[in-house]
């Protein structure tokens, strides 16, 4: 805790700061988080941890065609799979246009995305990276369940187009279309019907 | 330093903090509890793959900051209007001086969440300007204009109670 007099603090401002300190925790709320101790110490050094869980995803992201430009099913085979993992977002909270201006601001793809989706409440956002190939997913929860938007630069597969194509990758269903700024990979765990709604 | 070790540290060092930081978004002392209690279980799950020990407090108020937007919808709308008033009241020192903490911090939470929230950032004096717009994800000059109109807004309601 700072000791020395905030500079930027004029005399009101530190009436108040001092006011919120004085604000203390329930006071058995430090037992219960120490009770959320882990219990024994990694058997993995910390750095090894790290580029193990690094190599996970990247293998989990990194599909098995190296052919270019890849076929979508390779990245919606991949994609999903990492949907099911415990992935976390980046950016939550925020509406729609600032989740594209940042993911913009991290050089990743951002296209325009249909009304009927746009509309929704998005939950947030984060950049991945599949095949050296850099995408955005953001996510949706709609009233038929979620919804992950995953944009690639336009132009990324060349099986997609204009048309909406679907699948099914494990309990996912899948749409995949090219617009004129981006190739669309949206997932939905609601079934095909309720992603031809989000069109 | 083993991980149960570094977890009381943590735990010694920015629970309080975070506690307050928590309260001021929920606004209830349950919820703000529960919020530091998810914040730290998340932490004991994932801290040991932190590197750097002095992002351990970013990344604590961050995943705290996470976990509340990810449960509640913001409903306040961004008001950042250039023509709201800026200049700062003037409040009665020795008045405010009567007014006791948890009474700030209901007058805190009649902010909105996005002035509320560097506000309480800025009080707590854990953050700098800087480590203020890193956590928000906003630029610093938003964060300065914030905080002016967040502390006029204040200053206004302890002035009008």
């Amino acid at each position: 805790m700072m000791t020395e007099p905030n500079p930027d603090f004029d005399p009101t401002d530190a009436v108040i700061a001092r006011k919120l300190r004085d604000v203390l925790p329930p006071a058995d709320l430090r037992r219960q988080l120490l009770a959320l101790a882990p219990e024994a110490p990694s058997r993995w050094p910390a750095w090894l941890m790290s580029i193990g869980a690094g190599a996970v995803i990247a293998l989990v992201l990194i599909g098995s065609s190296l052919l270019s430009p890849p076929d979508s099913s390779a990245a919606v085979r991949d994609l999903a799979r990492f949907l099911d993992s415990s992935f976390e977002l980046t950016v939550v909270g925020r509406p729609l246009p600032e989740l594209k201006a940042w993911l913009a601001a991290k050089g990743h793809p951002t296209g325009a995305i249909p009304p009927a989706l746009a509309a929704k409440v998005p939950e947030g956002c984060r950049l991945l990276e599949w095949n050296g190939i850099q995408a955005s997913l953001i996510c949706f929860e709609t009233p038929s369940g979620v919804v992950h938007l995953v944009t690639f630069p336009a132009g990324t597969f060349r099986d997609l187009s204009s048309t909406p194509r679907f699948a099914q990758s494990g309990l996912w269903s899948a749409v995949m279309w090219r617009s004129a700024d981006a190739d669309f990979l949206r997932f939905g765990d609601s079934g095909a019907e309720s992603q031809r709604l989000l069109l | 330093m083993d991980r149960e070790a570094a977890f009381r540290e943590a735990v010694d060092a920015h629970y309080q903090a975070l506690f307050r930081y928590a309260l001021s978004l929920s606004q209830n002392e349950p919820d703000a509890s529960d919020l530091v209690q998810q914040t730290y279980a998340i932490y004991a799950r994932k801290g040991h793959q932190l590197r750097d020990p002095l992002r351990v407090k970013a990344w604590l108020f961050t995943t705290l900051r996470r976990e509340f937007f990810a449960t509640r919808r913001r409903s306040a709308r961004f008001s950042d209007d250039p023509d709201e008033v800026a200049a700062l009241p003037a409040v009665d020192i020795q008045r405010l001086d009567g007014i006791d903490g948890e009474t700030l911090m209901a007058a805190l939470g009649r902010l909105p969440v996005e002035y509320r929230e560097p506000l309480t950032l800025f009080y707590l004096e854990e953050h700098s300007y800087q480590a203020i717009a890193t956590l928000l994800e906003i630029p610093i000059g938003t964060v300065m204009s914030r905080l002016s109109r967040a502390k006029a807004r204040l200053r206004k309601l302890l002035n009008d109670d």
